[in-house]
């Protein structure tokens, strides 16, 4: 954390190293919160992107009394990953992506071959979240994955604490009913 | 409920009711038990999903480079600084209007000494200096005609204009 705040200090003392160890330390978290938020790689990296670039140019913005700096990128992922939701709403399919079989289906759904390569259970896992409403799948990604407390939820989401905590309470019954109990036995057995 | 339990999202009343719940029947632990682990298994797999994801090559601290730019740092002068600032300024314009009163004084009339109080205020011109476009031979000056002062304000009204009364029949 210290050293965090010393390298946000040298970065506002114009150095650049210190920028590029910011860069370094958060690049890999934010993509995949991207990632788990979008389920779409160019899209999770664009954001990522982004973000990071956001938040080194106006790090004078920062308050670290506030909240931890990954909170406080994270809550610039999520502000990007809405944004790119919202435009993508109302973007048209394009019709070469269709002629070359990309349609508009997620991007991250398995071929046939990655299916026999990956986990059965974790295609479960991962198309039952893929499927969340969008405000879900942030509420389960951020306290699932990136292990926020429901307070840094609250800053991150924009939200009441009791929403958050809503939310993924929600969000983890949504997930329940979309496995089925072959795969919660799958499951049971994997684990034993 | 036991959701609600299980995610910390029950009022403090109705934490201890579940828990009095789950004292008094193993049907309801056991239920418990089960939502953990399947809290549990989504949790690792979903870690496992994202952590396993490749981050793309082509993102780079060089790629963003060039759209960064040194922060500017918003530096705050301290308090005495600022009133030395103040103060300065302050002086300067005192000395300012002092000089502008003194130019003033030196280009412009002078209020006449014999104005009274109660009489009314002459202000005479100072003779402006009047280059005469004229030839003149050498040795011989020319002559510069000396303007009349010119009064300014009301015009005097003569004491002869002013009716007397003579009598009171």
């Amino acid at each position: 954390m210290n050293d965090i705040i010393r390298l946000i200090d040298l970065w506002k003392d114009g150095d650049q190293a210190a920028a590029r160890s910011l860069y370094d330390l958060h690049r890999n978290r934010c993509f995949r919160l991207a990632y788990g938020l979008l389920g779409n790689e160019q899209d999770a990296e664009e954001v990522a992107q982004d973000a990071l670039t956001y938040a080194l140019v106006n790090i004078a913005k920062y308050d670290s009394s506030r909240a931890q700096f990954s909170t406080w990128l994270h809550t610039i992922v999520v502000s990007r990953v809405r944004d790119r939701q919202r435009r993508k709403r109302f973007d048209l399919v394009s019709l070469a992506s269709w002629m070359q079989g990309g349609g508009d289906s997620p991007s991250n759904a398995p071929t046939p071959e990655q299916v026999s390569e990956l986990h059965y259970r974790q295609i479960a896992v991962q198309t039952a979240v893929n499927n969340l409403v969008p405000q879900l799948k942030e509420a389960i990604v951020l306290r699932y994955w990136a292990g926020h407390s429901f307070r840094e939820m609250a800053e991150i989401i924009n939200c009441p604490i009791g929403t958050a905590q809503s939310r993924v309470r929600r969000g983890f019954e949504k997930l329940r009913s979309e496995l089925t109990p072959a795969q919660l036995t799958e499951l049971s057995r994997e684990n034993a | 409920m036991l959701t609600a339990y299980l995610h910390d999202a029950l009022t403090a009343e109705d934490k201890q009711r579940v828990e009095a719940w789950l004292r008094d029947e193993p049907s309801v632990r056991a239920q418990l038990s089960d939502l953990r682990q399947t809290q549990l298994w989504i949790k690792r797999d979903l870690r496992t999903h994202l952590d396993t994801q490749d981050v793309p090559s082509s993102m780079t601290f060089d790629a963003i480079a060039s759209r960064l730019h040194t922060p500017r740092k918003r530096v705050k002068p301290n308090l005495r600084t600022r009133w030395v600032a103040n103060f300065a300024g302050l002086a300067a314009l005192f000395f300012l209007s002092f000089a502008l009163i003194y130019s003033m004084g030196d280009i412009g009339g002078t209020i006449d000494p014999q104005n009274q109080p109660g009489s009314a205020l002459v202000i005479t011109a100072t003779p402006a200096i009047v280059e005469a476009d004229v030839d003149v031979p050498i040795g011989d000056s020319p002559t510069i005609p000396t303007p009349t002062p010119t009064p300014l304000g009301p015009t005097p009204i003569p004491n002869s204009s002013i009716p007397t009364r003579t009598s009171d029949s």
